[in-house]
């Protein structure tokens, strides 16, 4: 009798309905709502194929018939199952730090790890990939295919100023935490890999290398910047390394260097105020250290408008301007800083007005006690101990900055296109405030406040994981990236306030396009540890066990399936006689 | 005594009854406590209590001899005219704290029989009472829509604050990410959440820490969280995204997810750690038993009133 002809074996066929009843009734879903899914989506593995699926057990011959169809089932379709690693995950930590790059081109320690990263890859059988590129903040890819590999590899650059191994290993156990986990360096490990599933290969070579540890540019004179150039040496020996810097692609100076190992040799140098100026080191081992570009230095520039009169009140400005570090421009069109002594209405394109009110002759001179608002910036360093000043109190909402007692001389209002109003009660002919040191430490801080809140980063020059702020024009302003890779990035200030931050990863010059123009920013590295190449090394720590057992494939379950059926036909059998025999 | 966990089918009046309740009990709990005032709360800016180093006040503090590089237009001319020596003047500093709180509005924190939501207000409350102690000004943020807003009525006592709704469908750091709101620089800032969504800590630690005088992250997680009751077959629901998966929780699926619970609770540990962000955990229920802020003073996060 053919099996599927079989009495007990049709029976079999016939209890499914019944068993699917059973099965539904027995194991029906309780819905439960929980704060966050993918913790539990890791929990889909222990769900199933361990043989827990009990919690209330159904009758002996229910599995039995079940697994008698099931096994038929299968041997008929030729089931084939997954040997239990032929899914093979593999997570890949790439260190992203410049020092990788150590070697040139074509012998780099990068291009080392790319052939270890395929040799491992294609031992380890991997199915799937994820890269962490490890910078100074890790970060992961999408898992794809291995066939995707190389794809996957494009943000992984050597540019990083540093490379945080420890988070991206971290990142990646949350991120896979089955996968087998490959980290390529240029450096040993800090701690012996005892996790079974971490394989560290350093790919790098000791080399002797000396690199820029600092640069700074600053403002002399107006037409003169001020250099300074900070160079280190890593290696065996003395060396004796040349240095160049240009200015605008003319050649400024050109000296060499002695350096001895772990020094730090510091250069100085008058440059032009205008034009970049690149500070670069001849070719050695490393060449991402070996030069930079500095913009030239910070130097505010306002325009400025005085008022026609009085007389001694523009004379006590002049005098005061003179003094000041800012560049200031006056009879522009367009003043960022308007000082009038007349009541003009106050601006609405964010410019700053300073309105004199100069008070009748009969107006009140103060002598003291002087109150100011030590938190305003105006109010830095000035003392007004011994002044008398002559003005008639202010009135309007106004927030007072400097009081004679209740009687407000200087307030300040914000206005509604980012400007400022700055009302003074000041008789410039009756006060002595003009003759002390706090008229131009006043002007000074007045000048200073205002080309801060101008538009641009502050400063030419920041070092890589800092928060840099860059002032926009007006709240909510879309703020154009381009970072030294070419890469674009799109900044935005918040809705509340003019300002638009980010945190540079890789060295080099930043370029900003803003509404009110164009800006530059030269970031440094400051990680001159990524210089020494000394401790570098080629060694494997770690690896995973039994990698061969991993390249099984699939396999046909089809024979095995038939030989099961039989078990279980008999299994089923012996259950029915007995089942028989006890009258049930 | 503890407020009964939030029903699963209450109203939302009924829902905002159960967190004014929260909030009730809070600020009067909160008033055994004031907030600790970090070194460089509220500094470079006029306030009402005075600071611990020296500052802008007009309280004068000390003179000291003039070095070089200090700023000239401190030096005292009065002293250098009778004495001939340069002399700096040094004023006291006065501070006006600030605290940001950042109360996690997500559903997750009002899932049912869970004390989360209750525990999650009431903690916001007996901090921004420990804040008010301490002098501080206090506001506190919650997520609306697609933004992280300032709760209506925060700067009143918790009492007559506006109910938040625990009903955001965005995770915390999306709202950071789509507008980051306007902290107070130099504030002490915490963040109650429970923590539970996928992604580096990092990115908000970043947002949340930026220009803040010390930041406080207030792990709050429903036992629920900590140890699943159920055990068998059961389909699991993610409360902001409806996502759904079934399995099978038997005990090896418990300790699998303790496991993942641990590593996720690791993950936040170690990037406090290396942000100087303090981070402690606490299990909403246990904290609605007791009403106490004991536990945050081990952490000089508060001292008794």
């Amino acid at each position: 009798m053919p099996l599927l002809l079989h009495p007990w074996f049709l029976l079999g066929l016939a209890s499914v309905p019944a068993l699917v009843a059973i099965y539904f009734l027995y194991h029906r879903l309780r819905r439960r709502e929980v704060s966050a899914l993918f913790l539990w989506r890791r929990l889909g593995r222990a769900a199933a194929g361990r043989g827990r699926l009990r919690p209330q057990r159904p009758p002996l011959l229910f599995w039995a018939e079940l697994l008698l169809l099931l096994l038929l089932t299968a041997a008929a379709a030729e089931l084939c199952l997954r040997g239990r690693h032929a899914s093979v995950p593999l997570a890949v930590v790439l260190d992203d730090s410049f020092s990788l790059q150590a070697g040139g081109p074509g012998d780099s320690a990068r291009a080392r790890a790319l052939a270890a990263l395929q040799r491992e890859a294609r031992g380890l059988g991997a199915t799937s990939v994820r890269v962490i590129v490890a910078g100074r903040q890790p970060r992961a890819g999408r898992r794809a295919p291995a066939a995707e590999l190389p794809l996957l590899l494009r943000p992984w650059q050597c540019r990083s100023a540093t490379a945080d191994l420890e988070a991206a290993l971290l990142l990646a156990r949350t991120q896979a935490p089955d996968a087998r986990i490959l980290v390529l360096t240029d450096h040993a490990p800090r701690a012996p890999v005892t996790d079974p599933l971490v394989k560290w290969v350093a790919v790098g070579r000791p080399l002797d290398n000396a690199g820029l540890c600092n640069a700074v540019r600053t403002a002399a004179t107006p037409e003169r910047d001020r250099l300074l150039v900070e160079v280190c040496a890593y290696g065996g020996g003395p060396v004796t390394r040349e240095l160049t810097i240009a200015c605008a692609g003319r050649e400024l100076r050109r000296e060499r260097l002695p350096l001895t190992p772990g020094a730090v040799r510091t250069v100085t140098a008058d440059v032009p105020a205008a034009g970049r100026v690149r500070v670069a080191l001849d070719a050695d081992a490393l060449d991402a250290d070996n030069a930079c570009e500095l913009p030239p230095a910070w130097r505010p520039r306002l325009a400025v408008q005085l008022p026609a009169g009085p007389r001694p009140l523009r004379q006590a400005l002049e005098k005061a301007l003179r003094r000041a570090d800012v560049q200031l421009v006056f009879d522009a069109a367009a003043p960022d800083l308007i000082l009038a002594a007349t009541n003009r209405p106050a601006p609405a394109d964010g410019a700053w007005l300073v309105r004199f009110h100069i008070p009748p002759a009969a107006a009140a001179a103060f002598t003291g006690p002087f109150i100011l608002d030590r938190a305003s910036e105006l109010c830095d360093g000035v003392e007004l101990d011994g002044v008398v000043w002559c003005g008639a109190p202010l009135g309007g909402d106004g927030l007072p900055v400097i009081m004679a007692g209740d009687a407000p001389l200087l307030t300040q209002t914000e206005l509604p296109g980012g400007g400022r109003l700055l009302e003074v009660a000041l008789d410039v002919a009756r006060s002595t405030l003009t003759q002390r040191p706090a008229w131009p430490i006043l002007v000074w801080n007045l000048l200073h406040a205002r080309a801060r809140a101008l538009p641009g980063f502050g400063g030419t020059r920041a070092l890589c994981g800092e928060r840099v702020r860059l002032r926009v024009a007006g709240a909510g302003e879309r703020v154009r990236l381009e970072q030294p890779d070419g890469g674009r990035l799109e900044l935005r200030a918040p809705a509340g306030g003019a300002e638009a931050g980010f945190i540079p990863e890789m060295p080099g010059l930043y370029r900003a396009e803003t509404s009110a123009g164009s800006y530059e920013l030269a970031v440094l590295p400051g990680t001159p540890e990524e210089s020494d190449l000394t401790a570098a090394c080629m060694l494997t720590a770690g690896g995973w066990r039994n990698p061969q057992a991993l390249q099984h494939g699939y396999w046909s379950t089809a024979a095995l399936c038939g030989l099961l059926a039989l078990a279980a036909w008999a299994w089923l059998a012996w259950l029915v006689r007995r089942a028989g025999r006890a009258g049930r | 005594m503890a407020p009964p966990p939030l029903p699963s089918a209450a109203s939302a009046a009924a829902a905002a009854a159960h967190v004014r309740a929260a909030l009730r009990r809070g600020s009067e709990a909160g008033g055994r406590y004031a907030l600790a005032t970090p070194r460089e709360a509220g500094a470079h800016s006029t306030g009402q209590r005075a600071g611990l180093r020296p500052g802008r006040s007009l309280d004068f503090r000390d003179y000291r001899d003039y070095e070089p590089g200090d700023d000239l237009r401190q030096v005292d001319w009065n002293v250098y005219a009778r004495t001939d020596k340069l002399a700096v003047k040094l004023y006291q500093e006065e501070v006006c704290p600030h605290a940001d709180i950042v109360l996690d509005t997500s559903r997750s924190m009002a899932l049912a029989e869970s004390a989360k939501c209750a525990a999650a207000a009431g903690l916001a409350a007996m901090l921004a009472t420990a804040a008010a102690n301490a002098r501080f000004t206090v506001a506190v943020w919650i997520g609306l829509g697609e933004r992280l807003v300032r709760l209506p009525g925060d700067a009143a006592r918790p009492e007559s604050w506006l109910p938040p709704a625990f009903d955001g469908r965005l995770p915390l750091p999306e709202w950071l990410r789509l507008e980051p709101p306007a902290f107070k620089r130099r504030g002490v800032r915490f963040l109650i959440s429970d923590l539970l969504w996928p992604g580096e800590p990092e990115e908000v630690l970043g947002r949340l820490d930026d220009g803040a005088a010390a930041t406080h992250v207030l792990h709050l997680l429903g036992a629920a969280d900590v140890a699943p009751p159920d055990q068998g077959f059961i389909r699991v629901v993610d409360a902001e995204t409806d996502e759904e998966l079934d399995l099978f929780l038997d005990a090896t699926a418990r300790e699998r997810y303790a496991a993942a619970l641990h590593t996720h609770t690791a993950a936040w540990s170690e990037a406090c750690r290396k942000a100087h962000v303090t981070l402690v955990r606490v299990v909403a229920e246990e904290f609605a038993a007791a009403w106490s802020l004991d536990w945050l003073l081990p952490y000089g996060i508060v001292e008794g009133a």
